[in-house]
């Protein structure tokens, strides 16, 4: 695991009270990134995210899922429900910090949930338009699996952004139903690579993780942090933002210390504004290259 | 359904090669700052990411007082395949199988015995697959030890051939590799002229067995070529940078 020393804390803390990070950023600058999308041939889309050495990788698979019978139990329904599956595989050649199984297993599931709770939402995606084949029997579900092959701090954040662009590069093939007399339902999947339907128009709603850290005193709180300003984090709040600048989703994972209701809002008023500009930087680059 | 032909009249294979041609060779070497060694290797649409650690200090005292040791980790990703398969750690069979193939080719080939108390960890991650795995890893491998510096007699360099309607061919995709036809695996020091390890799993008259082998040195001898290439391509370069380096 990785340590960092006390002198070490108090030259990052003294910078960002000064807002001034060690890589000479300010507290509300993003690294800059790249994007690439359509890599990986074998998966319905994907797309990979440099954010300095943090580098994600991320595959879109659908799969037809079949609902059996409406009536069944809760908790069975609420599982119907998830249009979305959702795994994080970090290479244990990533971070020193993954050397060991049980810990890397226990942060693969917990960054996996935490997507999930953002994306389960049924506005993200519209799914009756773009993810349903027969109405309450026959559904598209998406596997996304991400790839964490480097880690610099982050992860979260560019997960989430990944996520969104992989999304938007998927295709799904055009399927023709048949219904026989026996009402037994065949499926026809076009064979006309052309004739797909795109996921393209529907991440309008997709929101993204816009992780706010507070170091130091109380006020100061900075974004896209570098593994050594993760390493003496008091507090940590995660908001996902949408294209709208609405908020999404608000996770304070535990911390050091708890936040104050007065700075909780100051970050989500930052949250909002740098939510909206990498969102729209974001799609103004994916439009360009399809 | 007819059944695939999987050589045309003409002599052409699936995916427009003749029998005795390789894949193309797509390599990057050094492309994580954080590990001592690491390649990106993409072989047609098999691609790999690997990563070399070491040597460093042993984290279990499992050392050897008078050489390294070599660790190897295997993954694939989920997406790599056609079809999505969660692949438990620890449990897949045919991960640990790639890890020991791996290992026994390196151990025999670094200078094990120049590193004592030591091991040198590579992790190999699959991003895609599309046949040739086992060869791929090894190829991906030799690379990253290489730009990690550590000692080695030679390259390993490794190639898949078989033999479908009765010709050899070179270097299998994932169709290819599904014919049934006998899939040998060869991995050789193509300067030092040993075979490292082969591994064949079908029945196969002599004579036969003699040409495919005799293909697959070939094939390893063109990688070879390639990858010994691209090596010296490599240091030229960070040569020069550190010559910029120093004059200004």
């Amino acid at each position: 695991m990785q340590k960092i020393s006390n002198t070490e804390i108090y030259f990052i803390e003294n910078g960002i009270n000064s807002n001034l990070r060690a890589d000479g950023r300010s507290r509300n600058d993003y690294r800059h990134f790249s994007l690439e999308t359509g890599e990986i041939i074998h998966a319905s889309g994907s797309a990979r995210l440099k954010i300095s050495d943090t580098e994600v990788l991320v595959g879109v698979k659908a799969e037809i899922k079949e609902i059996k019978n409406a009536q069944s139990n809760n908790d069975k329904q609420q599982e119907d429900l998830k249009r979305f599956i959702f795994t994080v595989d970090c290479c244990q050649s990533a971070s020193s910090e993954f050397t060991e199984q049980k810990r890397l297993d226990q942060y693969n599931i917990e960054l996996a949930k935490q997507l999930e709770r953002l994306y389960s939402h049924p506005s993200v995606v519209d799914v009756d338009k773009y993810l349903t084949i027969v109405p309450g029997k026959f559904y598209w579900n998406l596997c996304i699996d991400a790839m964490v092959l480097d880690s610099d701090g982050n992860l979260l954040d560019a997960l989430s952004i990944a996520i969104r662009a992989a999304l938007y590069n998927t295709v799904l093939p055009k399927i023709k139903v048949i219904t026989s007399e026996y009402q037994e339902i065949t499926f026809e999947v076009s064979e006309d690579p052309e004739d797909v339907i795109s996921l393209k128009d529907a991440i309008e709603n997709v929101p993204i993780f816009i992780t706010l850290n507070q170091i130091g005193s109380q006020s100061s709180f900075i974004i896209d942090s570098t593994l050594q300003e993760e390493l003496c984090i008091n507090s940590k709040l995660c908001i996902g933002i949408n294209q709208k600048s609405m908020i999404c989703s608000i996770q304070k994972s535990s911390g050091m210390e708890g936040l104050e209701p007065q700075t909780i809002i100051q970050m989500i008023k930052s949250a909002k504004q740098i939510g909206v500009q990498i969102i729209s930087t974001m799609d103004k680059a994916l439009k360009l290259n399809p | 359904m007819s059944k695939l032909s999987y050589i045309s009249p003409d002599g052409l294979r699936v995916d427009g090669r003749r029998s005795n041609e390789i894949r193309r060779l797509n390599i990057k070497m050094g492309v994580s700052n954080r590990a001592d060694g690491s390649a990106y290797y993409e072989q047609g649409n098999t691609k790999i990411l690997v990563t070399v650690y070491g040597p460093r200090e042993s984290v279990n005292s499992k050392s050897l007082y008078d050489r390294a040791v070599v660790k190897c980790e295997f993954s694939m990703s989920s997406f790599s395949t056609t079809e999505r398969k969660q692949r438990q750690k620890g449990t897949d069979r045919q991960a640990t199988e790639i890890q020991n193939l791996i290992k026994q080719a390196f151990e025999s080939t670094v200078h094990v015995q120049l590193y004592p108390r030591s091991q040198i960890d590579i992790f190999v991650q699959v991003l895609q697959s599309d046949g040739g795995l086992k060869s791929a890893s090894i190829n991906a491998c030799t690379l990253a030890l290489i730009d990690a510096g550590i000692s080695m007699k030679d390259f390993v360099c490794a190639c898949n051939t078989s033999c479908i309607d009765g010709i050899p061919v070179l270097d299998l995709n994932n169709i290819e590799e599904r014919s049934g036809g006998p899939d040998l695996l060869l991995s050789i020091n193509p300067q030092l002229g040993g075979v490292i390890s082969l591994n064949m799993d079908s029945k196969v008259q002599q004579d036969l067995f003699e040409s495919v082998l005799d293909l697959g040195v070939k094939g390893c001898q063109k990688i070879f070529t390639i990858l010994s290439d691209q090596v010296k391509r490599y240091s030229t370069e960070l040569m020069s940078n550190q010559q910029q380096l120093q004059q200004s």
